[in-house]
C-alpha cells in the first residue's frame, strides 16, 4: 500500500514515542489513526497531534521509560559532550570579537551599556570550555570531565567559604552561583555516561557543524549585548529569548532523528549561554570576596589539568607503541 | 497491583475488553458507544493507557491479524485485569449508592 501524505505525517508524529514503543505499536497505531481519520483529510488534526504528543510524553515520563532508549541517549550525550563546549566557546569568542570591533557603547543616563569584553568570571568559564574541547578532542574524556567544573568551582568554593558566616546572604546568593555549575555539570554527565566526544564527532556531519556555527551567532549577540542593565530584568528576558531562538534553531536542525530529539532535550534543559549569563548576573562576585584571585586559582588548576591530560596521552601512546597495555581513558 | 482509583479512560478500556478481545480501533469505537459519545479516546491516549496497563499486567495481547495491509493487534483482559475491573466497579457502585442514599435523605 502506497503511503499517503497523512500517513507520513502521522509517522512523523509517532517519532516522538520511544523507539521500543514504536517498534511494538507503530504499525497498529497507524492503522487506528488512518481508520479514525475523516475521509479526505491530508494532515493530522490539531487534537490528534496534541493527543499523540501527550501520549508520547506520558510514556516517556513513566518511571523507567527513559532507560528503554539507552543507546539513543548515549549518542545524544556523546554529541552533547563535544557540541556544547564548542558552542559555548564559539559564542564567547564571537562576543569578544564583536565587542573588540564595536567597543563599549553606553546608553546615556540609562545605566545600560553594550558591553561584553570584560567579564572576568565568564571568560574564565570560557577558558574552561576550551580546555574541555582540547581534552575531549584528544580522546581524554575523563580528564575533560575533571576540567569542566574547575572554573565554576574556583569561583563558587571560596565565595561559599567567605560567606559561610552569613547563612542568609549565602542562601540569597548561592542559586546564582550554582547556575554556573549547570553547564559543566551536564557536560560531566555527558562525558562520563556516553561513549564520549569521539563518538559525538563521528555522528556529527559537516552540516551539523555549520548549524552549530550559525547557532553561535545569536548566542554571541546575547553576550555582547551584556547583562549590564541596572536591574537585570530586561537582560534576563533578552538572554532567555535569545536562548530560545538558539534552541529552536538547533531543534529544527536535528529533530528528524531520535537522537536529535534527545539532544534537543539536553540543549533545552541547559539553555547554556543564558544559564551561564544569568548565573553570572544573579551572583556577580565582587572583588571584596577575593574573586580575582580565585579566578587565577581556577586558571592554574585548568592548566594543570590540561598538562596532566597531555602527559597522560603521551605516556599512553608510548606505552601502546611499545606494546604495553594500559587502562583506556577515552 | 495499584490501589489508586482508576481514571475513566482506563476503566472504560477494561470494560470494553471485558466482553472479549478487541483491537485498538474497536476499543475506541466501543468506548464511544459505552459512554454514549461522551468519551472519545484518541490513539495517543489509548496506546499510552494500553502500554501502562500491559506493564501492570491488567491486559495482554491476544492475537494479531492483517486487515487491508494494516496490522491489527487484539488485546484481552488478564485475570488480574478482570479482578481490578471488578474491584473498581464495586468501588464506583458503593460511591454511587452512598451518593443516592444521601440525596434521598436530603430530599425526604
Amino acid at each position: 500500500m502506497a503511503m499517503t501524505g497523512l500517513e507520513a505525517r502521522y509517522r512523523r508524529l509517532l517519532g516522538w514515542f520511544p523507539a521500543d514503543h514504536r517498534a511494538l505499536h507503530a504499525e497498529e497505531m497507524i492503522g487506528v489513526l488512518m481508520a479514525a481519520a475523516p475521509p479526505g483529510r491530508d494532515r493530522p488534526g490539531l487534537a490528534d497531534s496534541a493527543d499523540l504528543l501527550m501520549g508520547a510524553a506520558r510514556i516517556r515520563l513513566r518511571p523507567g521509560a527513559a532507560l528503554s532508549d539507552r543507546d539513543g541517549w548515549r549518542d545524544a550525550l556523546a554529541i552533547f559532550s563535544i557540541a556544547a563546549p564548542v558552542l559555548v566557546l564559539a559564542s564567547r569568542c564571537l562576543a569578544i570579537l564583536g565587542v573588540g570591533i564595536w567597543g563599549v557603547l553606553e546608553v546615556p543616563g540609562s545605566g545600560w551599556a553594550i558591553f561584553g569584553g570584560n567579564d572576568y568570571a565568564l571568560d574564565r568559564l570560557m577558558w574552561g570550555q576550551l580546555v574541555v574541547v582540547v581534552l575531549a578532542r584528544l580522546g581524554l574524556r575523563r580528564w575533560a570531565a575533571v576540567a569542566a567544573p574547575i572554573p565554576a568551582l574556583a569561583i563558587i568554593a571560596p565565595i561559599t567559604i567567605s560567606l559561610s558566616g552569613n547563612i542568609g546572604y549565602l542562601v540569597q546568593e548561592m542559586p546564582g552561583y550554582l547556575g554556573l555549575l549547570v553547564v559543566p555539570g551536564v557536560e560531566v554527565v555527558a562525558l562520563l555516561a556516553s561513549a564520549g566526544p569521539r563518538r559525538g564527532i563521528e555522528l556529527l556531519t559537516r552540516r551539523h557543524w555549520s548549524y552549530l556555527a550559525v547557532a553561535a551567532v545569536p548566542a554571541a549577540m546575547i553576550q555582547a549585548s551584556g547583562l549590564r542593565g541596572p536591574e537585570g530584568r530586561l537582560a534576563e528576558a533578552i538572554a532567555l529569548t535569545g536562548t530560545g531562538a538558539i534552541v529552536i534553531l538547533v531543534l529544527a536542525c536535528w529533530l528528524s532523528s531520535g537522537t536529535g530529539k534527545r539532544l534537543a532535550v539536553l540543549l533545552a534543559v541547559l539553555a547554556y549561554p543564558s544559564l551561564l549569563l544569568i548565573g553570572w548576573q544573579f551572583g556577580q562576585p565582587s572583588t571584596s570576596y577575593g574573586a580575582y584571585e580565585t579566578y587565577e586559582t581556577g586558571g592554574v588548576a585548568l592548566i594543570a589539568c590540561l598538562a596532566l591530560g597531555l602527559v597522560y596521552r603521551v605516556r599512553r601512546r608510548s606505552r601502546s607503541a611499545s606494546g604495553t597495555s594500559g587502562e583506556g581513558m577515552a | 497491583m495499584s490501589n489508586k482509583p482508576m481514571q475513566e479512560p482506563g476503566f472504560l478500556i477494561l470494560t470494553s475488553l471485558a466482553a472479549g478481545p478487541q483491537h485498538g480501533y474497536g476499543i475506541m469505537t466501543d468506548i464511544a458507544q459505552l459512554s454514549a459519545g461522551r468519551v472519545k479516546l484518541r490513539a495517543g491516549t489509548l496506546y499510552a493507557a494500553l502500554d501502562r496497563m500491559s506493564t501492570e499486567q491488567l491486559l495482554a495481547v491476544d492475537h494479531e491479524e492483517i486487515v487491508d495491509a494494516r496490522l491489527r493487534r487484539y488485546y484481552r483482559l488478564t485475570p488480574a485485569g478482570r479482578s481490578r475491573l471488578a474491584a473498581e466497579a464495586a468501588r464506583l457502585r458503593a460511591n454511587a449508592a452512598a451518593a443516592s442514599q444521601r440525596l434521598r435523605l436530603a430530599g425526604s
